[in-house]
């Protein structure tokens, strides 16, 4: 019989209730951000995206890591518009030619998290790789096959944008993940992205978006490695 | 402030509305959470809030003086009365509630009240 396919939902550090005035708790402080969470953005969406961004570019302004790390040490927002974050997950090569360019046409910042085994495969083992590790996937019509973005790709984006770690495989946080597995998919993963960048890397999101909590020794793992900002499905939390 | 401090200002902050308005505000959640839940997360833009939790060891207290957008606290209280009316619809309708039904409440908040410059004023139907 085929194993059971892993429930895919979050799971919660502590009871929802908690969570919930947790949640409260920090609305009620103003310690709060918008974000727009994007996957594929895929080519024929393009009027899309480009009606939205021009909309909330009257409203907000963009928000970088710095910018971040400013709110979080004076408690205060320091632009003239609230701040506004454009998640974009997978490292789809339609990030890099749609949505990167919007993003940047209408003054924001794309913070990229990148499954970084997904940059480094070969283009012709991606869309087994995609199925496999729960990444959607579009026609995007490419001839070459190639739905990833290369490491040359994720070095220009770079240059103006917020790179995070999602992992090695988009893996998923459980209770009894190994220490083999958090080891790679927390620090390798990390080391391996900040060889490609030449820098640090400070952020890191799991595949469904799990916050602190959930693993003591997966919370350990992520002090090791020195990341510095946990994204999760419901917050940012400043881990050092 | 603690959880049932929390909890009674969740609760008392529904004061600011009448009945009516609440029923229109719980009539509205399910509307926005089906449209939320109708989208295809795969090539849409998904608004969300998202709240910055300071749990590191060198955690200082803000600088109330710093200069910066002035806080909304109104609208900021605002935020948390809505998640008290959608938690109180969700455990309505059911016993157990997940991570994706509090996904759920925050793409609602977000679908409701993103940009404050839409936000009705206290005292108008939502």
């Amino acid at each position: 019989m085929a194993a059971a396919k892993p429930k895919t939902t979050t799971i919660l550090p502590e009871s929802w209730e908690h969570v919930v005035r947790s949640l409260q708790t920090g609305f009620l402080k103003g310690n709060y951000v918008r974000v727009i969470n994007y996957h594929n953005t895929p080519k024929g969406k393009t009027a899309l995206y480009e009606r939205q961004l021009a909309f909330y570019q009257r409203y907000f302004s963009a928000a970088n890591e710095q910018d971040i790390d400013r709110f979080f040490d004076t408690g205060v927002w320091h632009k003239d518009k609230p701040g506004l974050i454009l998640n974009f997950f997978e490292g789809y090569r339609n990030n890099f030619e749609i949505g990167a360019p919007l993003a940047e046409a209408y003054g924001f910042v794309g913070w990229f998290f990148l499954p970084i085994g997904f940059m480094s495969i070969a283009i012709s083992e991606q869309e087994s790789y995609a199925e496999q590790n729960d990444i959607g996937l579009v026609d995007d019509g490419y001839a070459d096959g190639r739905i990833a973005m290369t490491w040359d790709e994720v070095r220009e984006l770079d240059k103006n944008h917020v790179i995070a770690c999602h992992t090695q495989n988009h893996q998923r946080l459980t209770r009894d993940s190994s220490d083999e597995e958090l080891e790679r998919e927390i620090c390798l993963s990390k080391l391996e992205l900040e060889r490609e960048l030449g820098h640090k890397v400070a952020t890191f999101c799991w595949l469904y978006g799990a916050e602190v909590g959930v693993n003591p020794r997966a919370d350990q793992y992520l002090h090791k490695a020195g990341y510095k900002y946990l994204l999760s499905n419901f917050k940012i939390q400043k881990l050092k | 402030m603690n959880e049932e401090n929390l909890r009674m200002l969740g609760q008392s902050a529904r004061a600011l509305f009448t009945p009516e308005q609440l029923d229109l505000f719980e009539a509205s959640f399910e509307k926005q959470a089906a449209y939320c839940r109708s989208k295809i997360y795969n090539e849409e833009g998904i608004p969300m809030f998202l709240v910055l939790e300071d749990i590191s060891n060198s955690k200082v207290e803000p600088k109330a003086d710093s200069a910066g957008l002035p806080r909304d606290a109104l609208f900021d209280l605002l935020l948390v009365t809505a998640i008290e009316v959608y938690k109180q619809q969700l455990e309505a309708k059911s016993e157990t509630i997940e991570a994706k039904d509090i996904g759920l409440m925050l793409e609602v908040l977000a679908e409701h009240f993103f940009v404050t410059a839409q936000l009705p004023k206290l005292g108008e139907p939502v």
